[in-house]
């Protein structure tokens, strides 16, 4: 009734409304209907005809019986008649039809009944829409909610147990402790002297112990792991004696079974920043294991190898091997050896898998290379981090010391690399140079310890290395940092006062322990680079080069600056500056070069601005700035070149 | 030479037992007294002022700490050992203010924890009597 107030329909405009009758019928996807009282078809859309695969002439007059099967139509009709019968709509009605390939397809059903001027029912309108995509969407997000719902639940069961875990393995320590030290009293005499008989029951009980013992720890390190508060405590260790220490403690145990401890040490001493406590029970896991799985006789060998940024440790055993199908599974947990005849057997296969984790703990890797029959040679590596071999052991146990009462400590390496040709490893610093360096950094050390009452100490320099070492200890990194940058400027000045060749200042700093109390130390990289190579002709080739020539420059606002060029040619420079011109900028140039009385007047244009560094809060800070020469004539484009060639040198 | 008065400090009744056989047994030691918990150890150390306390960090009631506290208001010269886990900034903290002569982990793979335990006891020993 309220479309026929419509305005169109009172302006009588009925071809229009005919043909968007029409257009609405042709394109509207959903399925639209019109039966009559009998449910005969009256008219339907394109949607319907296509949706059938027939015409719409084709199904104009037939019921529903004609076109569905059977018992799909009853369905249909009972619908219809509940319409006719109440004069009432059915509204988005969600009906589900089972397609021959087994897919099921959602739609919902609107039927709304049709009335004449009197108000009786004659007939329906029917729309059929489509919503199998809309409904496998909802499932899927259904079932993902489930899911999520169901990883959450499991989450919190794990964390219960390693919480469970802890709580009984904590409780477990102490009687553990006690019944441990009863065997230890006993097998003293302490209580009463014991005669052989005895002391063999007394022995038994104390083996068992130990292995409770084994037990119960790696039940916590595991549960600590799992629950992520395992934390490495660092301290600098020399891992040759390490190695050493841990190997000649098995070599009892490995005599029984008739085999050997060999170690095979690269040739110098190695200084590490690891866990000690935790490094020591990964070797002496892996040393066990190398026994356990030897039968009898033949050699285990410790392995250390040292490279650039990385130390690896080997242990090699001539045991029994593990099968290759198996050996990318041997570090996971509960993972045991099946088959093995063995006299005790020990443990509940956590041991490699613990080893595995504080090996990561450590960003180190573990593998294993094996043959069935052949032995097994498993290999751990952890980082290098810190580069300057300390021999001091002076130095080393101030440094512990610092580091058990978690203060922080900052090693400073200042490492002067010469390069030739961009290669900064063929080179070396001529010796007055770093003696000079060397100088300036003892000078430094000595003010700053007593102006700034830090506590900070050269440990040593390497000519030989380029390297000298200093060590500062204290409660927070603010220091050490001045000290840093303060240093790097002072560097800084003897190397451009001495115009030297393309010398590299690489300056940093590893803090331990960071502020988040991760133990993984993290390297505070300040390196710059002072350079000041380029040969006139090839100067558009070597862009990376700074030239020790100042630029002083007007303004377009009328105003002096200066500045440091980048990058000069016969044609034009750059520079860096941070005022940020307009293309097409005229600027007046005055080079001044050194050595050279006269400095070298010129024009330029702005041919191109680019951003060049912004702070942390993004903020530009400095912009590059290309510069055309022109009107240039023979004389000038002579001296540029002449100064040009002289700066070379 | 004088030989230590040791008061060993833990709440666990066997524990003390046992560790007081363990400490007898060592030449420096002269006697052995045990309490169970904090007050109890004030108290011992006022009447009897020992040369050494062994006491552990964990303990319900008054824990550690709270102990070392109240002793150091009244006895600046007894030796303390202490049972801990690993270090830490507290405990450091507090061992340079209260004075605390050597942490001992109570449980360690690792470590001997007697052999540390008689190596602290013998030391305070000599320092007592040098």
């Amino acid at each position: 009734m309220v479309y026929k107030k419509n305005k169109l329909v009172k302006t009588g405009k009925q071809e229009d409304l005919v043909r968007l009758f029409a257009e609405l019928m042709d394109n509207v996807p959903d399925v639209i209907y019109f039966k009559d009282k009998k449910g005969k078809i009256v008219l339907v859309n394109n949607a319907y005809a296509k949706g059938l695969g027939t015409t719409i002439d084709k199904v104009i007059g037939k019921t529903d019986f004609d076109i569905f099967p059977e018992n799909r139509a009853k369905i249909m009709q009972k619908d219809d008649l509940w319409v006719i019968k109440n004069k009432k709509p059915i509204i988005d009605k969600v009906e589900r039809a089972t397609r021959p390939d087994g897919q099921d397809n959602y739609v919902t059903t609107t039927k709304i009944p049709r009335f004449n001027k009197n108000g009786a029912v004659i007939g329906l309108i029917g729309i059929t829409r489509d919503i199998t995509r809309r409904k496998r969407l909802e499932q899927l997000e259904e079932d993902k909610d489930q899911m999520q719902r169901k990883i959450q639940s499991l989450k919190e069961i794990n964390q219960l147990k390693s919480e469970f875990v802890s709580i009984v393995s904590h409780e477990l320590r102490t009687p553990l402790a006690i019944i441990n030290q009863v065997v230890m009293v006993l097998l003293d005499e302490l209580a009463g002297p014991l005669n052989e008989r005895q002391k063999d029951v007394v022995i038994k009980a104390k083996n068992s112990v130990s292995r409770l013992s084994n037990m119960v720890n790696k039940l916590l390190d595991v549960s600590r792991m799992q629950r992520g508060v395992l934390e490495l405590h660092y301290g600098l260790i020399n891992l040759n004696s390490l190695l050493r220490d841990f190997g000649d403690s098995f070599k009892d145990l490995a005599q029984k079974k008739g085999i050997t401890i060999n170690y095979d040490f690269c040739q110098e001493d190695i200084n590490l920043f690891c866990d000690p406590e935790r490094v020591s029970q990964i070797i002496s896991n892996l040393i066990d294991n190398a026994i356990k799985f030897t039968e009898e006789k033949g050699v285990i060998t410790i392995e250390l190898r040292k490279f650039e940024t990385k130390v690896r440790v080997g242990i090699l055993d001539e045991g029994i091997g593990i099968a290759a199908n198996k050996t990318n599974k041997i570090f996971d947990k509960f993972s045991q050896v099946s088959g093995f005849a063995r006299s005790n057997k020990e443990g509940v296969g956590l041991g490699l898998s613990l080893v595995k984790d504080l090996v990561k703990k450590h960003n180190g890797e573990i593998w294993v290379k094996s043959k069935l029959g052949s032995g097994s040679k498993f290999y751990f590596t952890l980082p290098l981090i810190y580069k300057f071999q300390l021999t001091n052991n002076e130095m080393i146990d101030v440094i512990n010391n610092a580091l058990a009462k978690e203060l922080s400590v900052h090693l400073i390496e200042v490492i002067i690399i010469k390069s030739k040709n961009n290669m900064p490893d063929k080179c070396v610093v001529k010796k007055y140079l770093f003696d000079k360096i060397k100088k300036i950094i003892y000078e430094t050390v000595t003010k700053y310890k007593k102006t700034k009452k830090m506590d900070i100490r050269i440990i040593g320099d390497d000519y030989k290395k380029r390297t000298i070492s200093i060590v500062s200890i204290g409660k927070t990194s603010k220091k050490p940092i001045m000290f840093c940058n303060l240093l790097r400027d002072k560097i800084k000045k003897i190397l451009s006062e001495n115009i030297t060749k393309d010398v590299f200042i690489n300056l940093g700093t590893l803090h331990y322990p960071d502020k988040d109390k991760r133990a993984i130390p993290k390297q505070l990289a300040s390196s710059f680079s002072i350079q000041k190579i380029f040969t006139g002709r090839d100067v558009r080739r070597s862009k990376r080069f700074h030239y020790h020539a100042t630029l002083k420059f007007n303004l377009p606002t009328k105003g002096r600056e200066t500045g440091n060029t980048i990058d000069i040619s016969k044609g034009g420079l750059c520079f860096k500056n941070r005022q940020k011109f307009q293309k097409g900028d005229r600027l007046e140039v005055e080079i001044v070069v050194p050595n050279r009385k006269k400095s070298l007047k010129l024009v330029g244009r702005v041919a191109w601005v680019v951003q060049s560094e912004e702070d942390s809060k993004g903020v530009v800070r400095n912009y590059k700035i290309g510069i055309e020469f022109f009107e240039l004539n023979e004389n000038q484009r002579k001296i540029i070149i002449q100064a040009l060639d002289n700066i070379a040198k | 030479m004088q030989k230590l008065k040791i008061l060993l400090v833990d709440d666990e009744k066997d524990f003390r037992a046992i560790m007081k056989v363990r400490i007898l047994s060592w030449d420096s030691v002269d006697c052995v007294l045990t309490a169970q918990d904090g007050e109890k150890a004030v108290d011992l150390v006022r009447k009897e002022d020992p040369d050494l306390i062994i006491l552990d960090y964990m303990m319900p009631g008054m824990d550690g700490v709270r102990v070392l506290k109240k002793i150091r208001k009244f006895n600046k010269k007894v030796s303390i050992i202490m049972f801990t886990a690993y270090p830490n900034e507290k405990s450091i903290k507090f061992s340079e203010k209260l004075n605390v002569f050597a942490f001992i982990p109570k449980w360690s793979e690792y470590t001997d924890v007697e052999k540390s335990l008689k190596v602290a006891v013998n030391s305070i020993f000599r320092k007592i009597n040098s």
